[in-house]
């Protein structure tokens, strides 16, 4: 009796270490494959479907389709002047615009839950020259499963989403992403 | 054999219990009398408890089964509720109704834990004025919940879908509540079984505190103890 006892209470404490040391793994798990992704790139279920079309009036030049825009690398930006955020951005996405606008790329910025005129005021100010586009109604916002701004989508060429940032945008991540994409496109 | 009451005397509650069957006298006085109606119950009782024993079984079972049968009630009437509202608490309405009850099952994107309905954000609203839209155009509730989580993912829910891993925070509270239930079920019985082994342990060990192996040693001192005396 008491040798089953004392088997008893050894199978249940190493049970209970195995338990103990499982939980500890599968954390671990977590944490390594949460923390290798890039916190900007979210998961969406838009990433690797069409963008989804929209036609929206130009801010300061003629509306814009998304559908006219296929066969190139297309770079969504949703902004708006009373943000914070998007000032940080700014530089990264003048400097995208100005390095890719001759190699097949557009970068659009869709203006969200502004005011025309603060939002001229915020182009004039950040040296915008890209075309820009108003989403008085936020319905393209919805399409794309706007959570705030700023947020950019990446398009390739064929109209597929590849790539979703939250926050800020990055020049390097963008840069290699086109780069990506326009060598995929030449090959 | 005659009672000492027949003879005049007081009777004791031996003699009485006794003389049950013989007391009819009317040389009784009324505290006797009274005594021995009592004692003649209770022997009555007795008999009938011997006689039949079930139904004093039956409402002392009754009693040990109570709590069981109360929390078994509470589940019950918990479970039938929760049926009850889920079946037809959806109040039924007009266009401006369905609009609210599509948007309150839908997320505000840009808020936390509020409701497309019950959100004053901007674009809560204009989820509210598109869902209008599509439910003007003649789109069903779930053609509209599903343009929604094309965009937004599953995350725009406001409770997890019924399919695929959503479907465990409904099977789950399910499933927790039938083991607690077994679980209640199991220490019930034992509660109810503990008292009435501790009574036939109590029973079997009466008047007796020491263990066997004390009793031996106080019977071999005893023993020697006579042997010492003979000599």
């Amino acid at each position: 009796m008491p040798a089953t006892m004392r088997l008893s209470t050894a199978w249940r404490r190493g049970l209970l270490l195995s338990g103990v040391v499982a939980v500890v793994l599968a954390v671990a798990a977590l944490l390594a494959t949460g923390l290798g992704r890039d916190p900007a790139a979210v998961a969406s279920p838009l990433v690797g479907r069409t963008a989804p079309a929209f036609r929206l009036a130009g801010l300061d030049g003629p509306a814009v389709q998304m559908s006219d825009l296929r066969g190139q690398v297309v770079v969504i930006n949703f902004w708006a002047s009373w943000c914070a955020e998007c000032r940080t951005e700014q530089n990264a996405l003048n400097a995208t615009w100005t390095r890719f606008r001759d190699s097949g790329v557009t970068v659009l910025g869709v203006d969200f839950q502004d005011t025309t005129a603060d939002a001229r005021d915020y182009m004039g100010s950040q040296g915008i020259t890209y075309p820009v586009v108003q989403d008085t109604e936020s319905t393209t916002a919805l399409a794309y499963g706007l959570r705030g701004v700023p947020e950019t989508f990446v398009v390739d060429q064929a109209g597929q989403i590849v790539d979703r940032f939250i926050g800020p945008a990055d020049a390097g991540k963008l840069a290699t992403r086109i780069n990506t994409l326009l060598q995929a496109g030449s090959s | 054999m005659r009672s000492p009451a027949a003879k005049g005397h007081p009777p004791t509650a031996g003699a009485t219990a006794q003389s049950a069957n013989t007391q009819t006298a009317n040389t009784q006085t009324a505290p006797t009398q009274r005594a021995t109606e009592q004692s003649t119950a209770t022997q009555t009782a007795t008999i009938r408890t011997q006689r039949s024993p079930a139904p004093l079984l039956a409402v002392a079972s009754l009693r040990r089964q109570l709590p069981a049968l109360i929390v078994a009630l509470a589940l019950i009437a918990t479970a039938v509720t929760l049926m009850v509202v889920s079946a037809f608490g959806a109040p039924a309405g007009g266009r401006a109704a369905q609009v609210q009850q599509i948007a309150s099952g839908l997320r505000c994107p840009v808020c936390k834990d509020l409701s497309a309905a019950d959100s004053p954000a901007p674009l809560a609203g204009q989820m509210r004025q598109q869902i209008a839209q599509q439910v003007a155009a003649g789109r069903s509730e779930n053609q509209i919940r599903d343009g929604f989580i094309a965009a937004y993912g599953e995350s725009v829910l406001m409770s997890p879908p019924h399919t695929g891993l959503g479907q465990t925070a409904y099977l789950l509270p399910a499933l927790l509540m039938g083991s607690g239930l077994v679980v209640v079920v199991v220490l019930l019985r034992r509660w109810r079984r503990e008292p009435e082994r501790a009574e036939a342990d109590g029973g079997a060990s009466a008047g007796s505190t020491t263990s066997p192996s004390d009793r031996e040693i106080v019977d071999q001192a005893l023993l020697r103890l006579r042997e010492e005396e003979r000599r």
